[in-house]
């Protein structure tokens, strides 16, 4: 199980791990308060300003698992993996004109999750509960995912077991992450945030000035890359693996860089991070500082073409960059690096583990369960509910193929975006009605998840013509595939829309259109 | 002006056929590559700019 153990690396490795670990615990008293008020635990008390926002965001969005599947992508098939640029440029933009309406309403009225907004706004408890089943459903696979990372990093260190074994030092490292959050709520990822992202930013700056020099240049990378995927192309041109994007495969770049983009602040642990802001202003800051991390995401991504350049021997993209970690630097400094993606597993699992455990507590047991909870009930069913998440992340990486996590992964994005349109519509117009939108959600559930099955696996994109049964052949003429949240988020808005028109919303409303200018509140 | 300082870096970051070449190539790295990475700054410029033309 140790004999091939890169000693060194991993002292490093536990070292770091060991730190943030105490630092999880410590985070309890920061920023002291009552942590048995959910409004505490699972929202630090709405009391992080734009620089604790802007570590807490960016650990919380910049995954371990984007760190090993990005370049994996870019490093099997070369410029398609770069979507995640566009995705993360014009997210920004929409933040800025968005969030900063979310966040208000959400202090003014107390609300921590995505569906308290929704059920305040449309006063639609059927609509509250879409919009909370769907955030636990597309949360729970990323977390696993977070695990897989984690696992990659493991393994790259020479760990090997067998059996159950094999998942013993994430199985620590997840007990230990369950017990601060449980202990801190999210005091604890906010204080381990501010390690994990210098150590990114340290391991990252590293990469891109030395691994260049020992390979010749950024020329002699990218001319190694393009012969590469050359020969790749020529023995499966299906593969479309290229340094440009071909003809086939610009529809599915920019549909999936704008529905990617709908959907990363529909994920309750993306909310979470924005809602424990301190104002609104920190929030529009956090919308021009957090590009830097984009950056070093680009970066990132380059580490495909690099791992590629290096010929490292690799069993699957993902082990592309402990593969290049390990062959470009001394083990100390390796183990630094994969402490660092390790870390970046740690945040986003903890804040993803508050926002569904929130989501759980606030929306679907309390109204439906036991209405009458104290705010101390909620925090103690919080703190149990993010246990729970936990160890069915653990669950599905032990039982289930790695396979089915990513599966339920890209349906999770698919499947997220749906409550795009109660969200973003509602903070502007409160024309659409609570039925329409919950109808609309079905179909768009329907419509992606029916789109994203090919037969014979699931994949993201579909070209927009369909075989319907009954009703025949349908073709809209565009002439390109797209991304198939995107499609449905369409077919979601326009049912919406259309049944509005018919069914108009008799409903109450517990926000009033000032309730949504920060500026006007502070 | 405030939503077209906004609006301006999506349309660059969407507009794919504009970048999807090899050529001009900047210290080696191809277009498609070094123009995606200069965006995300430019784009946060611009909403630094869209927020300060929305403040006056």
């Amino acid at each position: 199980m140790f004999d091939h153990l890169n000693v060194v690396a991993t002292a490093v490795f536990v070292f770091f791990f060991g730190l943030v670990s105490v630092l999880g615990f410590v985070a309890a008293r920061w920023k002291a308060a009552d942590l048995d008020h959910i409004h505490e635990w699972g929202l630090g008390g709405r009391r992080f300003g734009r620089w604790i926002t802007w570590f807490l965001l960016g650990g919380d969005l910049y995954t371990a698992y984007t760190v090993i599947a990005i370049p994996a992508v870019v490093f099997a098939i070369g410029a398609f993996g770069f979507f995640a640029v566009p995705y993360t440029i014009i997210v920004y933009p929409f933040l800025y004109l968005t969030l900063p309406r979310l966040w208000a309403v959400s202090q003014k009225h107390g609300y921590i999750t995505a569906a308290d907004f929704v059920l305040g706004r449309y006063g639609h408890k059927g609509l509250e509960l879409a919009v909370a089943a769907t955030g636990i459903l597309a949360t729970m696979p990323y977390i696993a995912l977070q695990l897989v990372g984690l696992e990659k990093v493991i393994l790259a260190l020479g760990f090997s077991g067998q059996g159950i074994m094999a998942h013993a030092p994430i199985t620590i490292a997840f007990v230990i992450l369950a017990l601060f959050t449980y202990k801190s709520g999210l005091r604890a990822p906010a204080m381990i945030a501010f390690v994990k992202d210098a150590m990114i930013y340290i391991f990252i700056i590293a990469a891109i000035v030395v691994i260049p020099i020992e390979l010749g240049g950024f020329g002699a990378i990218f001319e190694a890359a393009g012969k590469a995927f050359d020969a790749k192309d020529a023995a499966n041109p299906n593969l479309a693996a290229g340094l440009t994007l071909k003809p086939s495969q610009v529809g599915p770049y920019i549909t999936l860089a704008i529905g990617s983009a709908m959907a990363l602040f529909m994920y309750p642990h993306a909310l979470t991070g924005s809602l424990a802001a301190s104002s609104g202003s920190a929030i529009r800051f956090n919308t021009m500082a957090l590009p830097a991390y984009s950056l070093v995401l680009g970066f990132i991504a380059l580490l495909g073409l690099m791992a590629i350049a290096a010929g490292v021997k690799v069993a699957t993209p993902q082990d592309a960059v402990p593969q290049l970690v390990l062959w470009a630097f001394p083990d100390w400094f390796a183990g630094f690096c994969f402490a660092a993606i390790a870390l970046g597993a740690l945040v986003p699992a903890a804040v993803m583990s508050i926002g569904a455990a929130n989501t759980f507590t606030r929306n679907i047991w309390k109204p439906f369960v036991h209405p009458d909870m104290t705010p101390q009930e909620e925090s103690v069913l919080a703190k149990l509910a993010s246990l729970v998440v936990k160890v069915g992340a653990l669950a599905v990486i032990f039982f289930m193929p790695t396979q089915f996590a990513l599966d339920l992964q890209l349906l999770g994005g698919v499947w997220m975006v749906q409550i795009f349109p109660a969200m973003i519509l509602g903070l502007f117009t409160r024309w659409f009605s609570g039925w329409a939108l919950l109808v609309g959600w079905a179909v768009g559930m329907i419509v992606g998840t029916s789109l994203s099955w090919t037969g014979k696996a699931w994949a993201p994109v579909h070209a927009l013509s369909w075989d319907i049964p009954l009703a025949g052949h349908f073709d809209l003429g565009l002439g390109f595939a797209a991304y198939n949240g995107l499609t449905a988020v369409l077919v979601n808005f326009l049912v919406a829309a259309t049944l509005s028109l018919v069914l108009r919303s008799q409903a109450s409303d517990a926000t009033s259109p000032e309730d949504y200018d920060d500026r006007a509140l502070a | 002006m405030k939503f077209l300082l906004l609006l301006v870096p999506c349309i660059l970051a969407l507009w794919v056929p504009l970048y999807n070449s090899i050529p001009p190539a900047l210290f080696g790295i191809p277009f498609f590559f070094w123009f995606q990475l200069v965006l995300i700054p430019i784009s946060a410029l611009a909403i630094l700019a869209a927020d300060r033309v929305g403040k006056n």
